[in-house]
């Protein structure tokens, strides 16, 4: 099996792009890990760093991003009844509890956030 | 009227004549008839040096596992209504070396599974004994039921990319098996098992692709089987890190 084993099927590629979507979160990571150092330098610095974030190349390369963040997060929620044992204290867990659950939780945290940020720009 | 017929293209190898190839045949088409059917007339009625697996004919024994048009199945339960209008590819499993036309050496994937001890390990004299009588409530029969429907039929190990790219992985068969035995309240074996499993080629090196679980023909789900044994192993380790003294089960 050669290095192109995941274009072989199409559960395949889907598996590969799973697993390609670090690449783009860990690229994330690291912008905003140099915004946050930019925001403790001279604010013309932090306003170029800003502006190249806004470049329209890299608004697209922050769109592939979150695609792959919700690929990843969306396949992911749907594998995880089957990898979690199938009782909890001696009682079975249905599948739609454990993946309701992870959405809701994303959703009430995603919510969360939009507020603080919405709090924060409007103080 | 002339009877209607569909075409299948054979994986033919024969160690002793030419190198490996396809060999067409034209087989009378039935409404009922699995690919199983088919190869059968082959070898019945128009080439009796065709070699493959096959016993049962009901999707128990798990011998005629092939790939069909490129997907692991179990011929004797893939109809050829379902591959119209043909042709159908008939193919031996893959990542299994070949010895003959559609007949695959099983000797890697039987090996992997006696490393596994792929049978209840009998508590010590302090759990009951090997002779005391071990009851079982339904819930926790219903812990590994699932896990205990494999018939080795070798399909999840065609399907995963990771048996293909790793000789040593265990794999989804074998795995799913031992996580069977160590969830089984009569089982002592955990410990036995715990080298394999849980080695690089043991749980860690499946990467959940899943492919496993889809081509299963009993639904056994080993992918969801490894992973479960992931999380067991990772808690065991952590167990065995903060309590070092005490004896494992």
């Amino acid at each position: 099996m050669g290095w192109t084993w995941w274009t072989q099927k199409p559960a395949y590629v889907h598996v590969f792009l799973r697993e390609a979507s670090a690449v783009f979160i860990l690229a994330e990571v690291v912008l905003f890990a140099v915004l946050i150092h930019k925001a403790g330098q001279d604010a013309e610095t932090y306003r170029a760093y800003l502006d190249f974030l806004w470049h329209p190349l890299m608004v697209v390369f922050h769109i592939l991003a979150l695609a792959f963040a919700v690929w990843h997060s969306v396949t992911w929620f749907l594998l995880t009844p089957s990898a979690l044992p199938r009782q909890i204290a001696g009682r079975r867990v249905p599948a739609a509890l454990v993946v309701g659950q992870q959405f809701a939780g994303l959703a009430v945290v995603s919510l969360l956030i939009a507020l603080w940020v919405a709090w924060v720009g409007a103080t | 009227m002339s009877e209607k017929t569909i075409q299948l293209e054979v994986f033919r190898y024969r160690p002793d004549a030419d190198g490996p190839g396809f060999q067409t045949y034209d087989v009378p088409f039935h409404d009922d008839w699995v690919v199983l059917d088919a190869l059968n007339y082959v070898k019945d009625y128009v080439d009796g040096t065709l070699s493959y697996r096959w016993s049962c004919r009901m999707g128990v024994c798990g011998s005629c596992g092939m790939e069909v048009n490129g997907e692991p199945k179990l011929t004797c339960a893939a109809f050829l209504r379902d591959y119209l209008p043909g042709p159908v590819r008939v193919e031996p499993l893959t990542n299994f070396p070949v010895e003959r036309d559609l007949v695959v050496n099983m000797d890697g994937f039987m090996s992997k599974l006696d490393s596994v001890s792929p049978y209840i390990v009998p508590k010590d004299e302090a759990g009951g004994g090997p002779s005391a009588e071990h009851l079982q409530t339904p819930a926790q029969l219903d812990r590994y039921k699932q896990f205990s429907m494999c018939i080795n039929c070798m399909l999840c190990y065609a399907a995963c990319p990771v048996v293909g790219r790793v000789d040593e992985f265990i794999g989804p068969a074998a795995l799913a098996l031992a996580q069977r035995y160590n969830l089984d309240s009569r089982d002592d074996g955990r410990e036995r098992r715990y080298d394999v499993m849980f080695q690089d080629e043991g749980v860690w090196e499946c990467t959940y692709v899943g492919e496993c679980s889809e081509v299963c023909p009993k639904h056994v789900d080993p992918a969801g089987a490894i992973q479960q044994a992931k999380l067991s192993g990772a808690l065991d380790y952590y167990k065995r890190m903060l309590t070092p003294w005490a004896r494992r089960s």
